[in-house]
C-alpha cells in the first residue's frame, strides 16, 4: 500500500523548481513511476508530496540539434525506442534503450527518472556515458551540466540537490568513423542486466582508434565504470583482436562487484566481462570500419 | 486530499474522485467493477494488470489513477462483447491459447497494440509485444499462434 | 485407433469466451458488502519461539476486526497438503503456533476494513522471539546435535509409516527389488554420481486467493483458489472444529495450480477470521508471499549407481535419495516416494535398490509440483542413461529403446511401492513410448544432427543434442476417487455436474467430451458446472495426473447409466425391445423399424407425461491403477564457452498419452511442461542467506522464461490407447516436466563435453564446470 500524500502535476518547469525549493526533501518527482511506486510500495520511500512531471511538455522531445541530441528528462524509453533519429544516427541508444524492462515498462519509464534511481544494472546509462552525454540539471540557481558518469555517485545515488532536477539529456553525435556496440547479459530476455557493455570505438582516417569509450554496468561497483584504462590503451593505436583481448582483461579489473548480487558472483562478472568488453569491441570496430554507424 | 478525474473508460466517458495514492489497478477492479485487469504481482513484473492507456500498453498496479485524468482507457472489457468478440479474442479461443486464462486479458491487450501498429508482425515482433505478459500455462506457443491468426484476419479485414 | 465423434477433436475450451472477454470468474473478482481484508504477520525467524505476543495496540487500531495468533485459536495438528483421508503426510502444522520454523511462517492474522488497516495493524503487533538455531543443509538436518524443528509432542502421522522427528527424520523407505548385488557383479560398468536438484516456485500468476463468507443460513461459504475443493472443505472443519455440514467450497475459474494449490494455504485462516468476525473475508497472497510463504518443489540430493553390460542391458540401479522437506512435511513421504513409485518403472532392470529419506530443515516446505518426485528422478536416472549409452558405445535412443518398458510387461516396482506405501501389481496395457522415440528422434533429426555436432564450429559457441524419456503414472490407485452426476433436460441437453477441479487445464472441457461422445450429443449441449461441495459429487481433485483418467472415467460411467434411461423411455414410446434400439445424433432410433425419437421428445415424456421421473444418474470411479504415460524429449542446445551461457534452440517432445481426447489442450499440457522444465532448468532459481531468508522473492529476481526466450517446440502426440480408461485416455498434465533436466543435461554434454549434475543449469554454474574442466 502507498502512504498517504499529497499530489502536484505542475505544467512548467518553474513550477516545479519552486516547488522544490519549498518542500525538497519531502517530495518525490515521478515520472514512469516503475521504480518509484515499488520503492514507495514497500515502504522504502515515503514521500510527503508527489510531483508528477509527465504533464510539462518541455520535458518531453526528442531533438537533434547542433552536434548532438537533447532528449526531454520524461521521454520515454518506449519513444526512443521507436524514434526513427534515434534508430539511424545512434543505434547504440537504440540497442540499450529495447534491452531494458518489458514494452509496457517501455512505455511508462523515462531516460530522466531512469537516470535519477541510479540502479547499478541500469542498460541506458552505459551508452549515455559512451556517447559522452551531459545531464542538464536546473534549480534554483540555475542550469548546471554534468557529465553522466560524475552524476552517478553510488548506488541509487546521484549528484542531485533535492532542489534539482533534470531537465535533458544531452547526448553527443558520434564523430564520423566511430563504431558502438551494446551487449548484456541477463538470465533472460527482460531481466535486469547481470552485466552489460556499451562501446563506443572512433576511428582516425588511417585506421588508429581516435577516441575509444568502453563502460561496464549491470552492477560491477556502486555505479557504472567508464573504463580509463581502456582509452589509454587503445586510443592512438591500431585495434586488433591481441590488443582488444588484453584491454578487456584490463577493463576486467577495474570491476568491483558487489558479492551480495543474486544474478552472478563476483567471480563470474569479472570473468564475463573479458568475453564481453571483447566482444563488444570488436563488433564496434566492424561497425566503424563498414561505417554502419556514422 | 481527494481529486476529481475525468477520463474516458472503454469509449465511455467517466468521472471519478480518488485519492492520489489509489493505484489504477485498484480504481479499475473495484471502483468500475472491471476485474478483467489482474493483480499478479504488484510489482509490474507479470503484465496481469496491463491496460491500455492512450492505446498504449502499460501497468496498472504501477499507475497512480490520478495520472490518467484526460486520458483513454481500454480494458479488456472494452475491446470485445459476447456478440462482438475482438478478432484476437476469438483467435485465443480457437487455437487454444487460453488454459487458465488469468494472463488473457492482459496478453490480449499487448498484443492489441501490437496488431493496431503493426498488421503483419514477424514472430520475434510478436514474441517481443508480449514479453511483459507471463504465463505459466501455455508455454506461449498457441498464444503466438492466436495472435499471427488474429493478424491474418485482421489484415483480411482491412484490404 | 478407434473413431469417435467428439472424443479426439480439438474443441473450444468450454470456457475460453468468457476468459478471454475478461468476465468475473476468478475468486477475486467478486466483491461482498462488508468485506473485511486479511492480511498475514510472518516470521522473521527461520526458527525461534515465541515468548509472547501483544496484540493490544493492534486490537484498538480503528478499522481492526480481529487478530488471530497461537492464544486464541485451537491447536488443531494436521497436514496443510490437500490429500485423500487419511492423509499420507505427517500432521506436523497448526493454524498458529508458539514456535516458527522458516522464515515466512505464520505468527498472525488480522481482519480489517482495509488492506491499509491490516497492514498498518501487522506493524503494531509485539512478538517476542526466543531465537533457537537453525538448520539449512538436509545433509546436515539428521546430525547429532542439529536442532530439532518439530520438538512438540503431538506431531504423528495417521498411517503407520516411519517418522522421528526428534532427528529431523520426516519420513524413510528403502526397498530393494531383485538383487542388486548380484546385479552389480553381473555389469561390465559401474557408474556412480551424486546429483542434486534445486527449489522451485509454481509461480501461478492467480496468486492464491480466498474469499470466505456466510449464507443466509449462517454456513460458511469458502470461495477458493485450489485444486482439492474436497479437501480443503474437510481440513477447514477439522481446524475449525466445525462439522463439515457447515462448510460449502466453491472452486471458481483458477489461475493455474501446478500442484501450488494442493494445499490449505489460506483457506483455514481465512475461514477463522470469517467466523470470528461474521463478516465477509478476503485474503489474497501478494506475489512476495507466494515465493517466501507458499509451497515449493522439494530440492533433492541423490546418489545413483547403475551397472551395464557392454550388449546394453541394464544389470542394476540403486538411487538414493534425500529430499528437503523444509519446515513443515506436506507431501514430503508421497513426494519421495515418486522418485521410484512412479518413476523407476520406466526401466527394464531387474535389480532395483532405493533408499529414500526426507527431512525437516528451516527452510520454506515442500509440496506437491507438477512432476511430483518423479521430475526430481527423472534427472539422474536421465542422466545416468545417456552415460551408459556412451560408456558402452550405443547410440542413446538404442539404449534407451531397449531399456524402457513396453506393452504387456511389467515392473516390480508396481507391486512393491506408490506413493503412498504399498502398490498395486500392473502390466502396462498401453504404451508407444518405442514409436515415441523413433519419431520423435526422425522429426528431430537426431541421427544427423549426433554426426553434425561431432565437428564443432570453431569460436566459442558449440551446438549439442541430448535425449531422455519419461513416464508418469496418473493416480494413487485405490485410494484416489472421482464421480459426476447428470441430469436431462426439457431440450435434451444435460448438466453435468463434477467435483473434479479444473484448473486451467480444460479439464471441464474434455470431461464434457466424454460425456458427449458416450450419449452422441454435441458438447454445446453438455452445460458443466464444476466443484462445488454443496452441489457437485466428491472428486478427490485435480492432481495425480489424474482428471481425464478418472474423473473422465466416472463421468463415461454417468453417461452410460443415463443412456440406458434413455433407452428404457424410448423403447416404452417406440413399443420395441431396448435390444433394438440405439443412439444416434440426441434420438434414439431403432435399427429394426428405423423408427426415431429424439432426447427431447424422451425427456419430455420422462419428465411430464407417463410414469414421470428426472433421467438423472450419479457414477463414480475408483483407481485401480496408475495407467503410465510416456514420452521422448529431445533438445538442441546452443553452449556459449565464454560466459557459459546455454541457450535450447530447439526441443521434440513425442507424447504417449493414449487416446487425446482433445489434441490441442494435450498439445497445450505437453508445452506448457516443457517450457516450465526448462525455465527450471536454465533460470530458476531460489536464493537464501545464512539466516533462511529468501532473497529473491520476485519475477523480477526469480526469472521464468517469458516469450522471446522460448525455443522451438515440437510436440508430436503417439496414440496408443489404454484399455482401464476413457475412449483409451490415459494422463498428460505431468510427465511431459521430467524431461527438460536431463535432456538439456545431456545435450550440454553432447556440446562440451562436461556433464552436469547439479541444477539449475545457470550461465554461471556452466562457466564454472567448463573452467574445472579445463584446468583439470
Amino acid at each position: 500500500m502507498l502512504n498517504d500524500l499529497e499530489y502536484f502535476e505542475p505544467e512548467t518547469i518553474s513550477d516545479v523548481i519552486t516547488f522544490l525549493a519549498k518542500h525538497g526533501k519531502d517530495t518525490k518527482l515521478i515520472a514512469g513511476g516503475t521504480d518509484l511506486l515499488v520503492d514507495m510500495k514497500k515502504g522504502k520511500v515515503k514521500p510527503k508530496y508527489l510531483v508528477n512531471l509527465m504533464k510539462i511538455p518541455e520535458l518531453s522531445h526528442i531533438i537533434e540539434d547542433g552536434g548532438g541530441l537533447r532528449i526531454g528528462a520524461t521521454t520515454t524509453f518506449r519513444e526512443i525506442e521507436e524514434s526513427k533519429l534515434i534508430k539511424e544516427k545512434y543505434p547504440l541508444l537504440f540497442e540499450a534503450a529495447r534491452a531494458m524492462g518489458t514494452v509496457q515498462i517501455r512505455n511508462m519509464a523515462t531516460i530522466g527518472g531512469n537516470i535519477c534511481n541510479a540502479l547499478p544494472s541500469a542498460d541506458i546509462p552505459p551508452a549515455l556515458v559512451a556517447l559522452d552525454a551531459k545531464a542538464k540539471i536546473v534549480g534554483q540557481s540555475g542550469e548546471r551540466f554534468l557529465p553522466l558518469e560524475e552524476f552517478f555517485v553510488g548506488i541509487r545515488k546521484t549528484a542531485l540537490e533535492s532542489d534539482e532536477l533534470i531537465r535533458e539529456v544531452h547526448v553527443k553525435s558520434p564523430p564520423a568513423g566511430s563504431g558502438t556496440a551494446f551487449l548484456k547479459i541477463g538470465r533472460t530476455a527482460s531481466d535486469l542486466a547481470t552485466l552489460n557493455v556499451a562501446v563506443r570505438v572512433t576511428l582516425e582516417n588511417n585506421g588508429a582508434c581516435k577516441e575509444v569509450r568502453v563502460v561496464v554496468g549491470g552492477g560491477v561497483g556502486p555505479t557504472l565504470i567508464r573504463s580509463k584504462r581502456a582509452e589509454t590503451l587503445l586510443e592512438g593505436k591500431i585495434l586488433e583482436e591481441p590488443l582488444i583481448e588484453k584491454t578487456a582483461r584490463e577493463v576486467s579489473k577495474e570491476l568491483k562487484p558487489r558479492p551480495t548480487s543474486i544474478r552472478a558472483s563476483p567471480f563470474y562478472k569479472i570473468e564475463v566481462s573479458k568475453v564481453l568488453v571483447k566482444r563488444a569491441l570488436m563488433k564496434a570496430l566492424g561497425r566503424a570500419k563498414a561505417g554502419e554507424d556514422r | 486530499m481527494k481529486k476529481e478525474i475525468e477520463f474516458t473508460i472503454n469509449g465511455k466517458s467517466r468521472k471519478l474522485t480518488v485519492k492520489p495514492n489509489e493505484l489504477l489497478l485498484n480504481v479499475i477492479r473495484e471502483d468500475l467493477g472491471l476485474t478483467g485487469t489482474k493483480y499478479g504481482c504488484g510489482t509490474g513484473e507479470c503484465g496481469a494488470c496491463t491496460v491500455l492507456i492512450d492505446e498504449e500498453p502499460v501497468l496498472s498496479c504501477l499507475t497512480l489513477a490520478i495520472t490518467v485524468d484526460k486520458k483513454k482507457v481500454t480494458t479488456i472489457e472494452g475491446i470485445g462483447t459476447d456478440e462482438n468478440p475482438h478478432p484476437l479474442q476469438q483467435a485465443f479461443v480457437e487455437t487454444g491459447a487460453v488454459q487458465c486464462g488469468f494472463c488473457t486479458p492482459g496478453m490480449i491487450l499487448s498484443a492489441k497494440t501490437l496488431l493496431d501498429k503493426n498488421p503483419n508482425p514477424t514472430e520475434d515482433e510478436i514474441k517481443r509485444a508480449i514479453e511483459g505478459n507471463l504465463c505459466r500455462c501455455t508455454g506461449y506457443i498457441k498464444i503466438i499462434e492466436a495472435i499471427k491468426l488474429a493478424s491474418v484476419r485482421m489484415g483480411g479485414r482491412r484490404k | 485407433m478407434r473413431e469417435f465423434k467428439v472424443v479426439g477433436k480439438s474443441v473450444p475450451k468450454v470456457d475460453a469466451f468468457p476468459l478471454a472477454l475478461g468476465k468475473p470468474l476468478f475468486a477475486d473478482d467478486i466483491e461482498l458488502k462488508g468485506m473485511l481484508h486479511a492480511k498475514i504477520l510472518w516470521s522473521p525467524h527461520a526458527h525461534a519461539r515465541i515468548k509472547n505476543i501483544d496484540t493490544g495496540k493492534t486490537e484498538a487500531l480503528p478499522g481492526v476486526h480481529a487478530v488471530l495468533c497461537y492464544k486464541n485459536v485451537p491447536r488443531v495438528v494436521h497436514t496443510s497438503a490437500g490429500q485423500s483421508w487419511p492423509e499420507p503426510s505427517p500432521y506436523d502444522i497448526v493454524m498458529f503456533d508458539n514456535k516458527v520454523r522458516h522464515v515466512g511462517d505464520r505468527v498472525a492474522a488480522i481482519a480489517a476494513e482495509t488492506e491499509e488497516i491490516a497492514e498498518k495493524a501487522l506493524k503494531l503487533i509485539k512478538v517476542e522471539y526466543e531465537l533457537l538455531p537453525a538448520v539449512f543443509d538436509p545433509e546436515q538436518a539428521m546430525d547429532e546435535g542439529a536442532p530439532v524443528i518439530h520438538d512438540e509432542p503431538d506431531c504423528k502421522y495417521l498411517i503407520p509409516v516411519f517418522y522421528d522427528p526428534k532427528h529431523n527424520h520426516c519420513a524413510h523407505i528403502d526397498l530393494e527389488v531383485g538383487d542388486f548385488e548380484q546385479g552389480m557383479k553381473e555389469a561390465d560398468f559401474v557408474i556412480e554420481h551424486k546429483f542434486k536438484t534445486h527449489h522451485e516456485q509454481h509461480c501461478s500468476i492467480e496468486p492464491h486467493t480466498c474469499i470466505c463468507y456466510f449464507d443466509h443460513a449462517g454456513r460458511l461459504v469458502i470461495r477458493t483458489s485450489t485444486q482439492v475443493p474436497f479437501h480443503v472443505r474437510r481440513i477447514v472443519a477439522q481446524c475449525l472444529q466445525v462439522p463439515e455440514r457447515m462448510i460449502r467450497v466453491i472452486k471458481p475459474r483458477i489461475g493455474g495450480g501446478f500442484g501450488g494449490k494442493q494445499e490449505v494455504l489460506i483457506d483455514d485462516v481465512c475461514a477463522m477470521l470469517a467466523m470470528r468476525t461474521k463478516r465477509p473475508v478476503r485474503l489474497v497472497y501478494t506475489r512476495e508471499e507466494e515465493f517466501t510463504s507458499a509451497r515449493v518443489r522439494h530440492p533433492m540430493v541423490m546418489w545413483a549407481k547403475t551397472g551395464v553390460r557392454k550388449d546394453g542391458t541394464l544389470t542394476a540401479i540403486q538411487l538414493r535419495v534425500l529430499s528437503n522437506a523444509g519446515a513443515y512435511g506436506p507431501h514430503a513421504m508421497t513426494v519421495m516416494n515418486n522418485t521410484c513409485a512412479k518413476a523407476l518403472p520406466l526401466f527394464h532392470c531387474e535389480n532395483i535398490k532405493w533408499i529414500a529419506d526426507a527431512v525437516y530443515t528451516n527452510l520454506i516446505p515442500g509440496g506437491a509440483y507438477r512432476g511430483y518426485g518423479v521430475t526430481q528422478a527423472a534427472f539422474p536416472m536421465g542422466v545416468m542413461m545417456d552415460e551408459m549409452a556412451e560408456t558402452i558405445g550405443m547410440d542413446p535412443v538404442n539404449f534407451w529403446k531397449m531399456n524402457t518398458i513396453k506393452k504387456g510387461e511389467t515392473s516390480p516396482i508396481f507391486k512393491a511401492l506408490s506413493e503412498t506405501g504399498k502398490g498395486v501389481e500392473m502390466i502396462v496395457e498401453s504404451c508407444s513410448l518405442p514409436e515415441c522415440i523413433d519419431r520423435g528422434a526422425e522429426i528431430f533429426g537426431w541421427r544427423e544432427k549426433r554426426e553434425r555436432f561431432k565437428n564443432q564450429p570453431e569460436g566459442p559457441v558449440k551446438y549439442g543434442v541430448g535425449m531422455s524419456c519419461m513416464v508418469q503414472g496418473g493416480t494413487v490407485p485405490l485410494i484416489d476417487m472421482a464421480s459426476a452426476f447428470a441430469k436431462m433436460n426439457d431440450d435434451g441437453s444435460f448438466n453435468l455436474l463434477i467435483g473434479a477441479a479444473d484448473l486451467g487445464t480444460g479439464a471441464d472441457t474434455v470431461l464434457a467430451q466424454i460425456f458427449a461422445e458416450t450419449l452422441d450429443i454435441p458438447v454445446e449441449d453438455v452445460i458443466v458446472y464444476p466443484s462445488d461441495t454443496d452441489i457437485t459429487p466428491f472428486d478427490k481433485g485435480a492432481y495425480a495426473s489424474g482428471t481425464t483418467y478418472l474423473s473422465g472415467m466416472a463421468v463415461l460411467k454417468t453417461a452410460e447409466k443415463i443412456k440406458e434411461q434413455i433407452l428404457n423411455v424410448a423403447a416404452d414410446m417406440l413399443g420395441e425391445p431396448k435390444e433394438d434400439l440405439r443412439i444416434e445424433n440426441k434420438a434414439v432410433i431403432s435399427s429394426k423399424s428405423g423408427k426415431r425419437v429424439e432426447f427431447s421428445q424422451i425427456v419430455k415424456r420422462a419428465l411430464y407425461i407417463k410414469d414421470q421421473f428426472q433421467i438423472a444418474a450419479i457414477a463414480s470411479e475408483l483407481s485401480r491403477l496408475p495407467p503410465q504415460s510416456f514420452a521422448a524429449h529431445f533438445a538442441e542446445v546452443e553452449v556459449d564457452t565464454e560466459t557459459g551461457q546455454v541457450k535450447v534452440l530447439s526441443y521434440v517432445a513425442a507424447v504417449d498419452c493414449g487416446t487425446a481426447v482433445n489434441p490441442k489442450l494435450a498439445e497445450g499440457q505437453v508445452e506448457g511442461a516443457i517450457l516450465n522444465g526448462i525455465s527450471y532448468a536454465l533460470t530458476e532459481e531460489f536464493f537464501f542467506d545464512d539466516k533462511g531468508r529468501v532473497l529473491n522473492p520476485s519475477f523480477g529476481d526469480y526469472k521464468i522464461f517469458s516469450a522471446p526466450d522460448i525455443p522451438k517446440i515440437t510436440t508430436i502426440l503417439v496414440p496408443s490407447y489404454e484399455p482401464t480408461g476413457p475412449y483409451g485416455a490415459k494422463t498428460v498434465g505431468e510427465v511431459n516436466i521430467n524431461g527438460p533436466l536431463p535432456a538439456i543435461s545431456n545435450a550440454i554434454y553432447n556440446a562440451v563435453g562436461t556433464r552436469l549434475y547439479d541444477t539449475p543449469f545457470t550461465s554461471e554454474r556452466v562457466l564454472n564446470v567448463l573452467k574445472e574442466k579445463g584446468a583439470d
